[in-house]
């Protein structure tokens, strides 16, 4: 429990003016360097939980840990800085910022966070040099670099979000859904090419899905129908 | 549009619309609170300084008795109709509107309130004014008589000032000869300080 | 800060084919009302520059606009003339340093023919008093010659020697032309930015002896009188149109108004320049401050338009600001981004307006300088007008706000993972 990077206890959230709670956890943990695979089929309370862990929704009771801060007793602006320090996010689809360049939609992590610009820059690089090393690594070619991001497959787009989300070292990768959007021949080089990296960068990986069929791979598998205690879902606000 | 933004957004609009008649409205001049005929009031805050405060009647000279024309005629006794009533009014008006210059002012250092009318004007800024004491004088009612102006050259071009502003005038007074009797003499100073008229 | 202020460039830039007409809109809404305050200030400035030195201007009784615009501006008709002896008596007056009488009513090509005396180039100034000079050539020393304006010598392209003929009346087309008796030009007076540039100056002897043979504003079918015989008839005026007064003492300038005004032999009215410009300036100020709103209303519209613009893209823009959420922009960002956004493209708008008026004054100020006389400057802004743009400015930011609000809201419902 001492190196616990995530921590929920006791959680309870509801929606505003929603009759009953939505997501009920008692016990939800995270260690440094685990890969969990959350399984999360649709209703099941997961883009709430994302939205806890994100900082962006306050629970109705309960403890919200991360990395050692306590969610619940901190001022939304500090929730807002830890989520950008200590979070990178990797969405199912548009992960990318239609008027920014490839190399720019890497960097946007660094330019709210302090912290993983300075730890961007550690490797002795500039910051275009570990974008590039990243989306090196991603197998993204250097002349798609300053291409508009449109004109990026669906595959190329997902792993420049990868990328995004890697940059400057963050303790926690969050990701909902990555390969939902992708081939099937393609999901599973993904997930492999996902999970290389984050051990590469230390990163505690939390990976959501309904696709039970990827959750190997993973050193742990929680289900989050059987851990959400709430008996109705409303996952609409 | 969710009910939420519709109402911010409406009263954003009607915030615009209320806004911009002050666009016009700011832009073009001033509003005047004086009304014809007013005149300004002698008391103003600045106690110390070398100019003397003088009043318009201070202007007329001290010998010019007004009733001259009215002496040796006692309204009483006279009928109605009399044309020598209306004989002596006519000469006072003439010998007011002649009244003569007090050159026991010239030289003065004098600090006296008025309004502007305009001689010289380039580019909104007035470079030669004429002082009168009253509002409205020369548009609305009839103008002072000679010795009731003051023919002004401010320091230097007035910017911000224009017809019929009220302004403190500081400077030395000085009595314009004239070359004929008819009375073309008058006063004139220039000026050291103009300033806008405040109570 | 700087970050969302360069996010909030490019992302305005990636949507201009939407954004261009609004931005279009504002250009012209700015344009628009910038240029109603420019030509009102240019034209009082003008005008104000148009005579100095001048005490009084002296008519037939009819209202102190109508004088100054036909005796100074030569637009617009006299209502009635002045005896020549009631201008000798004016004259004569021991208050007058100089009088200057200018007698009107014929026309050269649209541009008005004034007949006066040598005291015209003698004592007329304009500006900050600065007299008239000649860029070639000298005052009229016969009968038949003419001193024209700048404007008068480029536009025609006369030069000293040409030989002109006047017509009567006032317009372009359809006048009797008093084509017996032509002019040679003489003078051309430097530029003045003043009505002097398009006027044609004569003599007033010119003026009666193009008249010799006419009556009742016809000439007399049949009868004509040479023009090497005009000078033995008698030429001495019978009557002015108006009289510009110099007085010895300038804080006399009541009491000769005074004297004119209440003259017994014909009604005349003496006015004080400067006042009468100001009557003026009173009449038209109401009619530009109603020209004011309506044209801050169309900014506002224009506003509102943008405002309409950005709202209803806010809803494709939600995945984006979720993403922006998500590597660590708070609410605030989201708004702080929306509403400079907002305002960048007003930005834009004003510039392109600004360019745009300055392209019109550029264009036109030749035209309205050639046929009123007004001078126009070219230029991109003056200082006054920099007040009305912040003033616009201002306005603008207030509504950049709307959008920049409405996102902070929706970025604060959806949170991470908006439900599109």
């Amino acid at each position: 429990m001492a190196n616990s990077v995530i921590r929920l206890e006791n959680l309870a959230f509801r929606y505003p003016n929603a009759d009953n709670v939505c997501l009920d956890i008692q016990e939800l943990h995270a260690d440094a360097g685990d890969r969990i695979f959350i399984y999360g089929p649709s209703g099941s309370g997961k883009s709430t939980l994302l939205g806890l862990l994100g900082g962006v929704l306050t629970p109705e009771r309960g403890t919200i840990s991360l990395l050692g801060h306590e969610l619940t007793s901190i001022s939304p602006s500090a929730r807002d800085r830890l989520r950008a320090d200590h979070i990178g996010f990797v969405f199912q689809q548009f992960n990318l910022i239609p008027y920014l360049s490839v190399t720019d939609n890497v960097l946007l992590s660094c330019r709210f966070s302090a912290r993983r610009h300075s730890r961007a820059l550690a490797s002795g690089n500039t910051l275009h040099d570990e974008a590039a090393r990243l989306l090196d690594h991603l197998d993204i070619a250097p002349e798609l670099r300053h291409r508009p991001v449109t004109q990026l497959s669906v595959g190329q787009q997902q792993r420049v979000a990868v990328a995004r989300a890697l940059i400057g070292r963050p303790e926690i990768v969050i990701a909902d859904e990555p390969t939902s959007a992708l081939d099937a021949e393609r999901q599973s080089a993904f997930l492999d090419l996902l999970s290389r990296e984050c051990i590469d960068a230390d990163s505690t990986l939390l990976f959501v899905s309904h696709d039970r069929r990827l959750a190997s791979g993973f050193n742990r598998e929680i289900a989050l129908p059987s851990l959400n205690r709430a008996e109705t879902t409303q996952e609409f606000a | 549009m969710q009910p939420t933004r519709t109402i911010p957004f409406a009263a954003l609009m009607l915030l615009l619309l209320a806004i911009q008649p002050t666009i016009a409205f700011s832009v073009s001049g001033t509003v005047k609170d004086y009304q014809v005929g007013d005149r300004l009031q002698q008391q103003d805050s600045n106690k110390k300084s070398k100019y003397q405060k003088i009043s318009w009647d201070d202007l007329i000279p001290k010998d010019w008795d007004p009733m001259a024309s009215f002496k040796g005629i006692n309204l009483s006794k006279l009928k109605d109709t009399d044309p020598r009533a209306q004989e002596a009014l006519q000469k006072l008006r003439e010998s007011w509107n002649n009244a003569p210059i007090a050159d026991a002012m010239n030289g003065k250092p004098i600090r006296i309130p008025g309004f502007i009318v305009p001689l010289e004007e380039a580019k909104h800024q007035i470079t030669e004014f004429l002082l009168v004491p009253y509002f409205g004088g020369c548009i609305h009612v009839p103008p002072p008589p000679a010795n009731q102006i003051i023919h002004v050259f401010p320091p230097k071009p007035l910017n911000k000032l224009q017809m019929m502003d009220a302004v403190w005038v500081s400077g030395t007074l000085e009595v314009f000869p004239s070359d004929t009797n008819m009375g073309s003499a008058g006063y004139r100073m220039k000026a050291e300080i103009v300033e806008p008229y405040k109570n | 800060m700087k970050y969302l202020l360069s996010l909030a460039a490019r992302s305005a830039w990636n949507r201009k084919l939407t954004l261009g007409l609004t931005v279009m809109s504002i250009a012209l809404s700015v344009a628009l009302l910038i240029g109603v305050e420019r030509v009102r200030q240019d034209a009082q400035d003008s005008f104000a520059q148009s005579v100095s030195g001048t005490d009084l201007v002296v008519g037939a009784r009819t209202s102190p606009v109508q004088l100054m615009l036909y005796a100074v501006f030569h637009i617009g008709d006299a209502t009635n003339n002045i005896h020549w002896q009631t201008y000798q008596d004016i004259a004569v007056n021991p208050l007058v340093a100089w009088t200057i009488p200018v007698s009107m009513g014929d026309s050269h090509h649209g541009f008005p023919v004034v007949g006066t005396t040598m005291d015209y180039f003698e004592h007329f100034h304009y500006g900050e008093s600065v007299p008239l000079t000649f860029s070639s050539g000298k005052p009229f020393a016969s009968l038949f010659d003419a001193v024209i304006g700048a404007e008068v010598a480029d536009h025609l392209g006369y030069h000293i020697g040409d030989k002109i003929t006047l017509s009567h009346g006032m317009g372009d087309i359809g006048l009797t032309e008093h084509a017996d008796k032509p002019f040679t030009v003489t003078g051309v007076l430097a530029r003045t930015g003043t009505p002097v540039d398009r006027t044609v100056h004569v003599s007033l002897e010119a003026i009666e002896a193009i008249h010799l043979d006419w009556q009742g504003g016809a000439k007399i079918p049949g009868f004509s009188i040479p023009a090497q015989y005009a000078s033995k008839f008698n030429l001495i005026p019978k009557e002015v149109t108006a009289i510009l007064v110099g007085l010895k003492n300038r804080a006399g300038v009541f009491k000769m108004q005074r004297v004119v005004n209440e003259y017994h032999a014909e009604p005349l009215l003496a006015v004080l320049p400067g006042v009468a410009l100001d009557q003026l300036w009173q009449v038209v100020s109401v009619a530009e401050r109603a020209l004011l709103a309506v044209s801050g209303m169309v900014v506002v519209v224009g506003l509102c338009g943008l405002i309409a613009v950005i709202l209803a893209s806010l809803n494709e823009r939600r995945r984006e600001l979720a993403i922006l959420r998500s590597v660590g922009a708070r609410p605030l960002d989201i708004f702080l981004l929306l509403s400079a956004e907002g305002l960048f493209i007003t930005v834009i708008g004003m510039l392109f307006g600004m360019a745009l008026l300055s392209a019109l004054t550029a264009t036109f100020a030749p035209i309205i300088q050639s046929h009123y006389g007004l001078m126009i400057t070219p230029r991109f802004v003056s200082y006054d007008e920099l007040g009305l743009l912040g003033m616009v400015m201002g306005v603008s930011l207030l509504a950049s706000l709307a959008p920049g609000y409405g996102a902070y809201r929706l970025s604060l419902a959806d949170g991470l993972t908006p439900r599109i």
